[in-house]
């Protein structure tokens, strides 16, 4: 008879470089990576690689059960370590913000100029409808949204909340965050309702619009246009603009789920779905900027040749984000 | 609709292009971390209010604003935050020992960890709030439009019990399965013989056709009845005795535990010879060999 089993042999060998690979799995898994020092974080891959390849020899050559459900699920928790997203997390958010929002933009603008439409047509009929029959205004705006501004209300009352009589500073901070959350929240949903398909996001747009039109016609009866516009524009250009985007994510889940192309509905949905959800979070981005704006610099800034000054600003700078930036830089995700 | 068979491993293939399976959280599991988190969720909000009510007291509307802010990122991005910074861990599945991987394999990216957490108010809360109170979603809406979407939502809610991965609508989305890695001590290899490197010199010794009655499978039982510490000495002879019908040695007296650990030696080095020359014998031979005297007795 020979000596040692080849499998044994092979275990004595490698064994030593499995439990430091396990010591050091054992410390990422209770205090993080940032419990290994730069030598063991250097020593990390080798070892994972080591042990891998000796997973793989282990399966082809041994039979013992214990040592291969070892190696697995050692190799398992070191992979996730690994291969984990150790980017910092500014850099994260500036490669998001510089390339990886505009470029994903660009690559689905059929969806975005889609949602587009619908939210207009909304806006028109909505605009159209009101202006025949005043009376229309209360079906389409609830009482909650709209301020104490309905039918009834005089050229006076508009005004007053188009150019607030008291600005307290204090409250405006409340008033903005409130805002943000509120749409960023309806943006979200609009987003997470494209998996029942689409339909429910083209009645979100759609009902949006004619919110907007409603609102458009009421003040127009007044003569008030000139200043809604002003009023709305500022902040309005990115806050519109962030809903139509968190729209045409929802309107490209609904697309990925119904035409799924030649992968299958579950593949197509998974890679669909992460360029969904990298326009509603920059689109949550842009709400947190509308919010800004409205909160603060709306209630503030009463003259409307600034406020119409930002809202130019505003979509230009816009034009310009989605237009032009990075689009030197290809976002590394989409490759793959 | 039957619940899918629950497939318990999950396979993915790493860039090394080694095959790696991990089982697949359980529902129970993954409610269990989930509760967990929305218990912490809960404490954190309630911490919340009193900074709130105490702001009230003061009347600063900034620290209202700032909590008001805090609480929303709090709901909308506990689990991304989490999932982001902890690598596909919150800290109920740290505590439920389970988390989320890549579909494919690849590390986790923040997109796919947002995309699937984007979906859970569509999954768990506007279920609860439409059968609580539907008016607020749709004012007037007819009765069969609310029970319709209800359903539809709560088929949403129930969609891991319908798939093989357990995967929910945030999961296809993201592309991403929540597993349930193992953790396996490496335990002394029952055929090496110790320190010294001699030639094995088995009391037992075993010839080549009766080794060839036995496949992985009951060479892998045996390992599995012998690392239990609970195998009780009554199985342990009833197996003995199994194993010498079979081989021809009914006759024989021997020493239970030594016997099992070298038929499980030499059963061992003799299927990995055979497999390095590309035979995989998975199960046993029927039939049993006549009774024989082995010449290497003692």
């Amino acid at each position: 008879m020979s000596v040692e089993l080849k499998s044994t042999q092979f275990r004595k060998e490698r064994e030593e470089t499995w439990r430091q690979l396990e010591e050091l799995v054992l410390r990422i898994d209770k205090r993080g990576v940032r419990a290994l020092d730069a030598d063991e974080l250097t020593r990390l891959p080798g070892l994972y690689r080591a042990s891998v390849s000796a997973l793989s020899v282990a399966r082809a050559i041994s039979l013992d059960r214990n040592l291969i459900e070892y190696l697995e699920g050692l190799c398992g928790r070191a992979y996730f370590h690994v291969y984990s997203n150790r980017r910092g997390f500014w850099s994260t958010v500036a490669e998001f913000l510089l390339s990886t929002f505009p470029n994903t933009l660009r690559r689905n603008k059929w969806f975005v100029l889609t949602a587009t439409l619908f939210l207009v047509s909304g806006a028109t009929t909505g605009f159209v409808m009101t202006t025949q029959d005043p009376d229309r205004y209360a079906m389409f705006v609830p009482t909650e949204m709209s301020q104490g501004r309905d039918t009834t209300s005089s050229r006076e009352e508009l005004l007053d909340v188009i150019y607030p009589e008291s600005s307290v500073g204090e409250a405006l901070s409340a008033f903005a965050s409130m805002l943000f959350s509120n749409n960023s929240r309806v943006g979200m949903l609009c987003f997470a309702l494209g998996i029942i398909p689409a339909i429910p996001v083209f009645y979100l747009l759609f009902f949006n619009g004619l919110l907007l039109g409603a609102f458009a016609a009421l003040h127009h009866q007044h003569g008030l246009s000139l200043d809604l516009w002003g009023w709305l524009l500022p902040h309005g250009v990115t806050e519109l603009f962030a809903i139509v985007l968190c729209g045409a994510g929802g309107l490209i889940l609904g697309h990925g789920l119904v035409f799924p192309g030649r992968s299958t509905r579950r593949e197509n949905l998974g890679r669909r779905g992460r360029e969904a959800a990298t326009l509603v979070l920059g689109a949550v981005c842009m709400l947190f900027i509308a919010a800004l704006i409205e909160g603060f610099f709306r209630q503030l800034v009463h003259d409307m040749a600034i406020r119409y000054g930002l809202a130019i600003g505003t979509t230009l700078f816009w034009i310009y984000y989605f237009g032009f930036l990075g689009r030197a830089r290809q976002p590394a995700e989409v490759r793959a | 609709m039957t619940l899918a068979a629950e497939r318990t491993m999950f396979e993915i293939t790493t860039p090394e292009g080694v095959p790696l399976q991990f089982p697949i959280a359980s529902v129970g599991d993954r409610l269990a971390a989930f509760l967990i988190d929305c218990v912490i969720m809960g404490v954190v909000t309630l911490a919340f209010a009193v900074v709130a009510a105490l702001a009230a007291f003061v009347n600063s509307s900034a620290v209202m604003a700032l909590v008001n802010l805090a609480i929303f990122v709090l709901f909308a991005f506990y689990f991304t935050i989490f999932e982001i910074r902890w690598n596909g861990v919150t800290p109920g599945k740290r505590f439920a020992g389970i988390r989320v991987i890549d579909g494919s394999g690849r590390s986790l990216s923040s997109g796919a960890i947002f995309a699937r957490n984007l979906t859970r108010k569509l999954e768990i809360v506007i279920p609860i709030a439409i059968s609580l109170n539907a008016d607020t979603f749709w004012p007037g809406a007819p009765s069969w439009a609310i029970l319709g979407s209800l359903g539809w939502l709560l088929a949403l809610l129930f969609l891991p019990l319908f798939n093989r991965n357990r995967q929910r609508a945030g999961d296809f989305i993201a592309n991403t399965v929540v597993v349930r890695p193992p953790k396996v001590t490496l335990l002394r290899d029952l055929a090496s013989r110790g320190e010294s490197a001699e030639a094995p010199e088995y009391r037992y010794a075993m010839q080549p056709d009766q080794l060839d009655l036995y496949g992985i499978y009951e060479l892998q039982t045996l390992e599995k009845v012998l690392r239990s510490s609970g195998s009780e000495q009554s199985t342990l002879n009833a197996i003995a005795e199994k194993i010498l019908a079979k081989v021809g040695w009914s006759d024989r007296r021997v020493h239970t535990e030594t016997f099992l650990h070298e038929v499980y030696a030499q059963l061992r080095r003799h299927l990995e010879q055979k497999m390095l020359f590309g035979q995989r014998q998975e199960r046993k031979k029927e039939g049993r060999l006549d009774q024989k005297s082995d010449p290497t007795d003692r």
